[in-house]
């Protein structure tokens, strides 16, 4: 019993030490908020708001178009995951179970395609987007990000390891490849469908060099971007600035509180290689 | 009734075919597209003069690679270097000692678990915006902490000394979540009775840690410097919002070099260059990693 007592008193500080750093740039962020710009820039003034200024995030909120930055990021994360999920189940699962000449070759070639890093392309990408005169457009920022290398090969070896009985009772019925895709497999597939398409949400969501390339009208502006402008706009509003990122910060992390046991089975899926 | 019809005959196979291309088809065209292709121009193009608005071709030989010596571009890939050895080494390290904190029967460990998750779903533009104030010399709380304990100021972000690592203590706390969540999936991995036997063997604290967990543990180890190396050679975001580069290019990354060469100074060539060399190393390292990944996978489950 000793030796568990004492392993509280070594280990618990430590765990609270490890709770603060962690938390320190986010409390920060809050408490700055928060804060009117004099207090912020005064080195004695209290970690603490001594007024608390709620109307920044307001003001935050109208100095620039956060209202059409979420816009923009809601189609653009909704459109390019869905399509992410969609393209991945098809193709996964076709390696998986359909025999067709060149399956081999096919199937290398776009597993290529999760060795090239995007730097490598930007600027051929950007060109042949900008061919397209998609420069501004959802479909610029929708139709390169529809396809996922990674997420093909996830939902193969997730349709490899599944039975194929129930399916081949489908066709034993009569179904057809179509339906028998639709109706039996993709429903068997959908653990992988969440997490795959939560984890493609996340990086959607978050993705800033891909918007910065082919967005500069701020109509079309994505909340990472945005953000990123609304900072050199305001340079040393530090207040302002710290509200700005609260406003991109507090859906994602009310989101990611609820949707942890997702998030967390999310990334051990994503990390198999 | 209708008669069970099973897939067989030349036309059955003919449509199944199709189906499978059909299937095929929209992953393969996009990435095909948007990858292969582009991936074909930029090598092909690093050999050829021209400028984001010009198509030229006018073979240069090399001079697009000479030209990465006086333009920076060798500089930054020892910049990458650096940051890429410095934030595995601190991830991995500081993953792997957070995992094991977590993973012992602490109240409000679950909690704690949240704070090192949140970072990671985030906006890394949002939170490299908040590092900028909190590693400000004169109000920033890090500067207060350390005039609390009585050390001078720091000018993290426009000391070229310090501005990477401040880079690097950035992207650490923002990707920690992602090892620790994959340290704590393997070390529940690690079944009870092995580590009992081991105790009862007369093995505890470190030396347990060592010999028992430390080996089996290896695995996850390896899988995540692969991921954190591959994601480090592209870091880009946390550059663009805190340093820009800066100062004096001190913070200025492969990746970001390719943004500025093309995007800033309309330097097509150099970039293509750059983003050459980029590849060639992404993929020496990731032919490498993956033989090293599965000798080390197949010690652990020896």
């Amino acid at each position: 019993m000793s030796r568990r007592v004492i392993g509280y008193l070594t280990w618990y500080p430590v765990l609270v030490a490890a709770a603060l750093v962690m938390a320190l740039p986010l409390l920060w962020m809050i408490t700055t908020a928060f804060k009117s710009n004099g207090q912020v820039i005064n080195m004695a003034a209290p970690f603490l708001p001594v007024h608390w200024e709620f109307g920044n995030i307001a003001r935050a909120w109208e100095a620039a178009p956060f209202a059409r930055f979420y816009l923009n990021s809601i189609i653009f994360t909704v459109a390019a995951s869905l399509g992410q999920v969609i393209t991945s189940a098809m193709s996964g699962y076709a390696f998986a179970r359909v025999d067709f000449p060149g399956k081999t070759l096919l199937f290398y070639l776009i597993l290529m395609g999760l060795m090239i890093p995007f730097t490598a392309v930007m600027v051929p990408v950007v060109k042949l987007v900008n061919s397209f005169g998609w420069i501004n457009t959802y479909q610029g920022l929708i139709v390169p990000n529809i396809q996922s290398a990674f997420g093909m090969f996830l939902f193969r070896q997730y349709f490899l390891g599944l039975p194929t009985e129930v399916e081949d009772a489908g066709r034993v019925d009569g179904a057809s490849q179509v339906r028998i895709f639709t109706s039996i497999a993709l429903p068997l597939a959908l653990p992988m469908v969440s997490a795959f398409g939560l984890l493609s949400f996340l990086t959607n969501w978050n993705n800033f060099l891909y918007p910065l390339l082919v967005t500069s009208s701020t109509s079309m502006m994505v909340v990472p971007l945005g953000l990123s402008i609304f900072q050199s706009q305001f340079v040393t509003q530090y207040n302002l600035l710290m509200a700005g990122a609260l406003i991109a910060v507090i859906p994602v992390m009310i989101v990611s509180i609820f949707a942890q046991r997702s998030i967390v089975s999310g990334i051990t899926v994503g990390s198999i290689r | 009734m209708r008669r069970p019809s099973l897939p067989r005959g030349y036309g059955q196979r003919r449509r199944r075919q199709l189906f499978g291309y059909i299937m095929v088809l929209p992953t393969f065209g996009l990435t095909f597209l948007f990858t292969i292709f582009p991936l074909m121009e930029t090598l092909f193009r690093s050999f050829y003069t021209g400028n984001l608005f010009s198509s030229s071709h006018v073979f240069a030989g090399l001079a697009n690679y000479a030209a990465l010596v006086q333009s920076g571009g060798i500089a930054s890939l020892g910049t990458t270097a650096v940051y890429t050895l410095g934030f595995v080494t601190l991830a991995t390290v500081l993953g792997l000692l957070s995992a094991l904190l977590l993973n012992l029967p602490l109240p409000g460990g679950q909690a704690v678990r949240t704070l090192f998750i949140i970072p990671l779903v985030v906006p890394v533009v949002a939170t490299a915006i908040v590092w900028v104030t909190l590693f400000n010399p004169y109000f920033g709380a890090v500067d207060a902490l350390l005039r609390f304990f009585g050390l001078p100021s720091v000018n993290w972000l426009t000391d070229p000394r310090f501005a990477l690592p401040t880079v690097i203590m950035f992207s650490t706390w923002q990707y920690l979540g992602q090892n620790v969540i994959l340290f704590l999936a393997g070390l529940k991995a690690i079944s009870r009775e092995v580590l009992e036997q081991a105790s009862v063997d007369g093995a505890f604290g470190a030396a347990r840690f060592f010999r028992v967990t430390l080996p089996l543990i290896m695995p996850t180890v390896a899988v995540i410097v692969v991921i954190a190396t591959i994601n480090a050679l592209q870091t880009f975001t946390q550059i663009y919002v805190i340093t820009r580069g800066g100062p004096v290019g001190s913070t200025t990354t492969a990746a970001f070099y390719v943004y500025q060469q093309a995007f800033q100074f309309y330097n097509t060539g150099t970039a293509d260059a750059m983003a050459s060399i980029i590849f060639a190393i992404t993929l020496v390292i990731t032919v490498l990693e993956t033989r090293m990944l599965r000798r080390v996978g197949a010690e652990g489950h020896a």
